[in-house]
């Protein structure tokens, strides 16, 4: 099936809110990371939302790295 | 690079050693213990001087796309400016651009704020700056562009409801104009170049517009300069030390 159509893909397919949910944004030691939650509660870093080129080098936030939230 | 980042890492907390790698995985204790908020202090206060903001992916506007989608929010994006202005550690910006481009009012809001920083910035477009990432990148005080990155200049589209087809086309018509000033008072590129790029036919695959390639966007005086990472740092530093100059000239 093809859609012609210049309406954007999200608004001819609404995306589940549960999808949304998934992803938080955490201050974490000062540092504003996009996380994802995984099974087992704990939280894997997706991005690191800093200016600071040292942040990305600190190896707890490098994306994929496990973090546990209070 | 590693070696030539430290270098400039250290000179910004006075010449004191990088902090020793961390443990690759910490033990559970250890997390129990960051639980409690025994955070390691004088790991934060390793500062640099010049700050690095990216801007990838979509520049996503009023709408929130799907997780997937790589997004530069510019929610996330104003504070960090709004920070780095009032931060007197920072004392210089780069911004680096590889997008595809996306909403225009975001797009033009992030522009806005880079264009009224008061400490020095320079862009640097990788891979691709294009559509409103055209005026992210001229908003800077200098702009770099790689010699294989690529800028798609076109004329702004609007996807949604239509009203009624005259207002439509005049609000359009509106919005591609504070594109097209925006881009002209930041840059060299004339008015009539601009827009004759934009509007050109033949150039892309059943749209009109031009993609303009590294040298090209240079000649047409889009972009300062062809450069990559060191070129960009290099000149940053030298606006650093500018910046310095007439700051001590204004207390004298």
């Amino acid at each position: 099936m093809i859609l012609y159509t210049t309406m954007p893909l999200e608004l001819v397919y609404p995306i589940a809110e549960s999808e949304f949910a998934k992803r938080r944004t955490v201050n974490y030691e000062g540092i504003s990371l996009i996380v994802e939650q995984d099974e087992d509660h704990a939280y894997r870093v997706i991005q690191v939302l800093s200016t600071n080129p040292a942040h990305f080098l600190d190896t707890r936030f490098q994306p994929g790295a496990k973090i546990s939230l209070s | 690079m590693d070696h030539d980042y430290r270098w400039k890492n250290a000179e910004g907390d006075g010449g004191q050693e990088p902090e020793p790698p961390k443990e690759e995985k910490p033990s559970p204790l250890m997390e129990k213990i960051q639980q409690l908020g025994q955070t390691n202090v004088p790991q934060l206060s390793q500062d640099s001087k010049i700050h690095c903001l990216t801007i990838v992916g979509q520049i996503e506007g009023h709408m929130q796309l799907p997780p997937q989608n790589k997004t530069t929010k510019y929610e996330h994006i104003i504070p960090q400016i709004v920070a780095i202005e009032q931060n007197p550690k920072i004392e210089g910006l780069l911004i680096i651009l590889n997008t595809v481009g996306g909403d225009v009012e975001a797009g033009l809001a992030i522009s806005e704020m880079l264009a009224s920083l008061s400490k020095p910035s320079v862009s640097l477009v990788l891979g691709g700056g294009h559509s409103i990432g055209v005026p992210i990148a001229v908003s800077c005080d200098y702009s770099f562009i790689a010699e294989t990155a690529t800028m798609t200049i076109h004329p702004i589209r609007l996807t949604g409801l239509v009203i009624g087809v005259p207002q439509t086309f005049e609000y359009l018509d509106k919005m591609q104009e504070r594109v097209v000033s925006f881009v002209t008072k930041h840059s060299n590129i004339s008015e009539e170049k601009f827009k004759e790029l934009m509007f050109d036919k033949g150039n892309l695959t059943r749209d009109i517009g031009t993609n303009v390639i590294g040298n090209d966007a240079v000649k047409y005086g889009l972009i300062d300069e062809v450069g990559g990472i060191g070129q960009a740092m290099k000149k940053l530093n030298e606006l650093i030390e500018l910046n310095k100059e007439e700051n001590e000239g204004m207390v004298q």
